[in-house]
């Protein structure tokens, strides 16, 4: 099924960068926008005119900055990616790089990737030694180079303001935005953001054009996107689908049996029911940033919430009044249902403070923390209430 | 790296000294100096705060602010070894609970807690992004994956004369 | 640039928010983290508005207007949100609003009642989880913190001591002392500033109310009150008066009401340290450009005892350079238990000596072990501006229907010079009066003695006067030119001490107070603050000073005679004894190794 699969395979190192520096960077830009690509970290930015917006501002010091800060629960495709292929990523990140007129790229990996370091470590070394970074690259007179930061065990610095706050050396709470950071990011500098994923996408888009890229996918979800599968599966791990992939197919395709409920996105996405197993997974019905976890029949879904939502309230940067203050609220709520003592008015209070949280949280983690919650208590009212 | 009840100042400034040789006194900086401080004594304490502080001209006040915010940059007494295990849900599905139970069993505390002898301190973490290998821990900075009680016990035990 | 708030059209300039813009029309949106003197947090969430095509609900404090922005302040989604956060916070908190010394001036309570709070949808955390902190000067209650961070944003923006910050994470996210080791021990300067900016009751002075009740009520105790300059401006603020309103004849006349013995005035001592730091400033110069002695200039003032502090933990090297006079308050101490004591046959170990403060660090001096230079301890009691106004309410005065009185002699004596030491550059103002006559027999060549250039809300100031036709005893200073810098809030001293520490400064004197507009924004002042508030403050004193028949504190007959019949001159041994003191060198953390 996975038809399109390349996001894995390997490349022949170079050769993208060389095509782009023979196109202008105005071109890369269109050729990016014209492939449609999203950000892979969730948020489905577009990425051509990230490039372009970052392009366009005004400063001799820009940055490029990879999220691999990968912390949503049930997401690996990125640890993935970096163990088999991180040239293809330093590489996306170059173009990028040229593009926007950068000198500095920084890969924010998550403090329990740390083993990863010294791997990727050796391997910018031999990029460098190939004079595929540092100084005059390739001879065409652009210099850039990368280094690897690590977080240090906090979910919340995925969120790129947040990132930047703790690249500058300070606590990881989110910031308002905007500014957004391709306008005044790391250090008050323009700074490209992107997941490890999306800056993989961009030296096969470069390499083989944007129709190409256009031709898979559905609608306005173009391209692939890698999904890790954990649960109750027979075969979890990565798999690359083209978007509009029901969910119902990536099951068996892992080897899903018995399968009772679906979460789409992590503990900040949505638990679906059988029902919905129709649905597709892109922008436009489910979006992911690259994570599904299976749980079959034997699971109670009580379990689930409880375990969601014990996370979000780790993992809030606390600043901020409704995610500091609510999630604790849906801490006790499961303890409630779980005891069979939730009455109809809490629940009606849970959804006005969730709703309350939604709409008036600093960041997204905030915005997004009780969609596990509501999700299943849509879905599953009848196992939880009876 | 020894195990540490008792960190003299004099062996503080020396780490530090080996820490910042060659390393630039930006502020963006501070995380990977404090992880590096955290990788030798297990910890962060109040000299350390302040002496990173002097030569990041930060206040110490500050160093401890921003560390506290971060789970691996313990600002109290914490063991050597640092047992994480994630209790994140792929990894509950596949016996996380036991393979805390099998530790606690091993090194005599419970969850949260460190050992006497400062070697092990066992806590919960988030997801690690190991899931399709769930049940998974972290020791330090290394992953263990695909744990049973038993293999769990079997790795504690290698790190008890370590 | 246009924005439309609640449908109509207002005019926005570029880098405004969308507060701002709605104050500038008069428009009210609720804030908590909000404050006007400090950096933008945009944590409370009850300042969000609708921003039409945005998906959530945004920070009107931080969110920028925009052009053709349309805007909707209270549509029922924008009030019901609100709501839910004032509600969350309240769940979080513990304290009963009836005990709370805030419950006159919450913000937090105003929030609830005017968004008509009921019930809270979750039950209320119901006992206490997090402990009292007290000190010398000030109380911390982190279960009233509400986590707006503007304590944290006070102590290091505006006085860069850094005592309190967010420690930790999520819901276990609290405001904490480095390591948790407690203000007294991580240099705190107690200059309250961080109470002043408290939305609720987390944080408020360590009351010492009750022993003055006590006091007062002991037939045995002679009881003597002095009052600090900067009282006299703001007290009315506690009793709805406009800021700025002077009120000190009324404010006599209440503490004559609530039973003092005698009503004496902190001016006195005040302009009696116009007099001994003048001395003392003149024979540094001397010894300085005569005698080429080091370490002595430039001299700084040291009548904030937050400032003195701070100079303690922050440049203990410096010291030598802080004027050996103690703050008016610690003169006014021993002088009332020794000459004013004597004078009237009174047993000094019967008095008990009160001051009235807008500061609360005033307290810690109080405190400190050295400060009891007539053999008892000096200022026994020390209430602050606030702590003042609740003792009259609880007596049912109010300030606004008391009569006029007078001080009473003679430490009800003083001048025009000692009323501005409420103000930023007022203590530099009064000893130039001084010193320039002293020197010259002049008076300084200011229009109507106004010093202007050190007068202001400039977080530094600086001028220069030169000393010209000088008399016999001071030649060696004819042609000088005395530079002269006035800093105010601890932020400020530090530009200053660092420029005097690297050797950067050629200032001779240096006025530095730890509050920001000098003790009128003292952290004892009423509740709220803001630069406006200041503004009004510091013209209430200026004008308290033009009104005044004498304006020079050597023109103060009061303490003529005080050298007549007691000190002798200034800087006489007597005067070294009970108006001199010494400083610490102290460590930032006592604590650490
Ligand atoms: C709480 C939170 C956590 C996030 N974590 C990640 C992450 O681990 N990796 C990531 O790429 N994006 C993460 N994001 C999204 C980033 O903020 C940002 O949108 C993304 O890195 C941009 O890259 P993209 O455009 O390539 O997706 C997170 C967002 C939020 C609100
Ligand atoms: S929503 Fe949560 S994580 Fe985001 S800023 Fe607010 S408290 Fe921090
Ligand atoms: S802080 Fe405010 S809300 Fe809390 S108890 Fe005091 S007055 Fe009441
Ligand atoms: S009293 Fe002053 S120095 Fe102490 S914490 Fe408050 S603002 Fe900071
Ligand atoms: S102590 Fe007061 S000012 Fe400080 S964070 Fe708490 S509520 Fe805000
Ligand atoms: S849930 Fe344990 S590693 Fe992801
Ligand atoms: S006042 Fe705007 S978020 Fe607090």
């Amino acid at each position: 099924m996975p038809a399109a699969g390349f996001i894995l395979e390997k490349i022949k190192q170079g050769e993208a960068l060389k095509k782009a520096f023979e196109i202008n960077r105005a071109e890369i830009t269109d050729i990016i926008k014209d492939s449609g690509l999203k950000g892979r970290g969730g948020a489905g930015f577009p990425t051509g005119l990230k490039m372009y917006l970052c392009g366009a501002a005004a400063d001799t010091v820009k940055y490029v900055v990879c999220n691999a800060d990968e912390g949503e629960p049930g997401t690996f495709k990125d640890r993935v990616i970096l163990e088999t292929i991180p040239e293809k990523v330093f590489e996306g990140m170059t173009i990028t790089a040229y593009v926007i007129g950068s000198r500095e790229g920084i890969v924010y990996l998550r403090g329990e990737y740390a083993y990863l370091k010294s791997e990727l470590e050796n391997v910018l070394k031999e990029m460098r030694k190939n004079n595929m970074l540092g100084e005059n690259i390739l001879g065409k007179g652009f210099s850039f180079d990368i280094r690897i930061a690590l977080g240090a065990g906090a979910y919340v610095c995925g969120e790129e303001t947040a990132l930047i706050e703790s690249l500058e050396g300070k606590r990881g709470e989110a910031k308002n935005k905007p500014p957004f950071p391709v306008s005044s990011g790391l250090f008050g500098h323009p700074t490209l953001v992107s997941n490890v994923e999306t800056f993989c996408n961009i030296p096969h888009i470069v390499d083989k054009g944007s129709l190409w890229f256009k031709n898979m996918g559905s609608g306005k979800s173009t391209g692939t996107k890698l999904i890790s599968v954990s649960g109750d599966v027979k075969k979890p791990g990565v798999y690359e689908i083209t978007f509009g992939m029901k969910v119902k197919d990536l099951l068996k395709l892992a080897g899903a049996e018995e399968t009772k409920a679906v979460d789409i996105g992590g503990a900040s996405g949505i638990i679906i029911p059988e029902l919905q197993f129709e649905r597709e997974i892109s922008f436009e019905d489910i979006p992911t940033g690259g994570s599904i976890i299976v749980f079959d029949k034997t699971r109670k879904m009580a379990d689930i919430m409880e375990n969601f939502m014990e996370f979000f309230l780790d993992e809030s940067c606390g600043q901020c009044t409704p995610c500091r203050e609510g999630t604790k609220y849906f801490v006790d709520a499961v303890e409630k249902i779980k005891n069979r003592k939730i009455t109809e008015q809490d629940l009606k209070n849970l959804r006005d403070i969730s709703d309350c949280m939604k709409i008036t949280s600093k960041c997204g983690l905030g915005q997004a923390s009780t969609n596990a919650f509501i999700s299943i208590l849509d879905n599953f009212k009848d196992e939880l209430l009876s | 790296m020894t195990v540490l009840s008792k960190i003299s100042k004099k062996e503080i400034i020396n780490e530090l000294d080996n820490i910042l040789s060659g390393v630039s006194l930006d502020r963006g900086n501070l995380l990977c100096v404090l992880e590096s401080l955290v990788g030798k004594f297990g910890y962060l304490n109040d000299t350390m705060a302040v002496e990173v502080g002097r030569r990041f001209s930060m206040d110490p006040n500050e160093v401890y602010s921003v560390a506290s915010f971060y789970a691996f940059l313990p600002v109290k007494k914490s063991g050597k070894y640092k047992i994480r295990v994630c209790r994140t849900i792929s990894c509950k599905l596949k016996n996380a609970d036991g393979i805390v139970k099998a530790i606690e069993e091993e090194i005599g505390v419970k969850f949260g807690n460190t050992t006497k002898d400062m070697r092990f301190t066992l806590e919960r973490a988030n997801c690690l992004g190991m899931c399709d290998k769930a049940p998974a821990m972290l020791i330090n900075d290394k992953v263990y994956t695909e744990l049973t009680p038993e293999k769990a016990k079997e790795i504690i035990k290698s790190y008890k004369n370590k | 640039m246009d924005i439309h708030i609640n449908g109509k059209k207002y005019k926005a300039v570029q880098g405004e928010t969308i507060l701002e813009v709605a104050v500038k029309n008069g428009i009210k949106i609720p804030t908590l983290c909000y404050h006007s003197d400090l950096c933008l947090a945009g944590n409370c969430r009850i300042c969000v508005v609708d921003v039409d095509g945005a998906k959530t609900l945004q920070a009107s404090c931080t969110a920028m207007a925009s052009n053709g922005m349309k805007i909707w302040t209270n549509t029922p989604k924008v009030i019901k949100a609100r709501k839910m956060n004032i509600q969350l916070l309240l769940g979080s908190h513990f304290g009963e609003c009836y005990t709370c010394p805030r419950n006159s001036n919450c913000e937090l309570l105003k929030l609830a009642e005017e968004h008509g709070i009921e019930e809270l949808p979750f039950p209320k955390k119901s006992k206490r989880t997090r402990e009292l902190e007290i000190t010398p000067s000030l109380t911390r209650d982190p279960d009233k913190c509400i986590m707006c961070g503007r304590c944290v944003r006070t102590c290091e923006e505006l006085q860069g001591v850094h005592a309190v910050k967010p420690i930790g994470r999520s819901n276990d996210v609290r405001i904490e002392t480095f390591f948790g080791q407690g203000l007294m021990h991580t240099s705190c300067t107690m200059c309250g500033q961080c109470i002043n900016r408290c939305p609720t009751g987390a944080l408020y002075e360590t009351s010492c109310i009750q022993p003055v009740w006590d006091a007062l009520a002991d037939p045995d105790k002679y009881v003597v009150v002095q009052t600090a300059p900067a009282v006299r401006a703001a007290l009315g603020e506690e009793f709805g008066m406009e800021p700025g309103t002077r009120v000190t004849g009324k404010m006599v006349a209440a503490l004559r009401k609530l039973g003092f013995n005698k009503i004496f005035d902190t001016q006195f001592t005040a302009d009696l340290t116009i007099i001994e730091e003048g001395t003392e400033f003149l024979t540094r110069l001397k010894r300085t450009l005569v005698g080429k002695e080091k370490g002595l200039l430039p001299m700084t003032t040291s009548c904030s005892p937050g400032w003195v502090k701070y100079i303690e933990h922050f440049y203990p090297d410096l010291l030598t350079h802080v004027s050996t006079c103690k703050s008016p308050q610690q003169m006014f101490g021993p002088l009332a238990k020794t000459y004013f004591a004597e004078k009237e046959g009174i047993n000094p170990s019967k008095m008990l000596t009160v001051s009235i403060m807008p500061c609360v660090a005033k307290k810690y001096e109080a405190d400190r072990p050295e400060m009891n230079a007539s053999g008892y301890k000096d200022v026994d009691y020390v209430l602050t501006t606030r702590e003042l106004a609740k003792m009259m309410k609880t007596a049912g005065l109010d300030l606004k229907d008391m009569p006029v009185e007078e001080y009473d002699n003679p430490f009800g004596i003083s001048t025009g010079a000692a009323v501005i030491f409420g103000a930023t550059g007022g203590v530099m103002e009064a000893a130039l009066r001084t010193v320039y006559e002293i020197v010259t027999g002049r008076e300084v060549p200011f229009k109507n003695l106004d010093i202007t250039p050190v007068r202001g809300m400039e977080d530094v100031k600086e001028a220069e006067i030169t000393i010209e036709g000088v008399t016999a005893e001071y030649k060696f200073l004819e042609g000088a030119k005395v530079r002269v810098a006035v800093a105010h809030s601890l932020g400020a001293a530090k530009k200053v001490m660092d420029k005097v520490k690297s050797g950067e400064a050629d200032y001779h004197f240096i006025e530095i107070m730890a509050c920001p507009g000098g003790c009128l924004g003292g952290g004892g002042q009423p509740i709220p603050t803001s630069p406006e508030i200041r503004k009004a403050r510091a013209r209430a004193i200026y004008e308290e000073d033009e009104s005044m028949a004498i304006r020079k504190s050597h023109d103060n007959p009061a303490i003529k005679k005080l050298y007549e019949d007691f000190l002798e001159k200034p800087n006489s041994h007597k005067a070294h004894e009970l108006l001199h003191t010494h400083y610490l060198k102290r460590k930032r953390f006592d604590k650490v190794k």
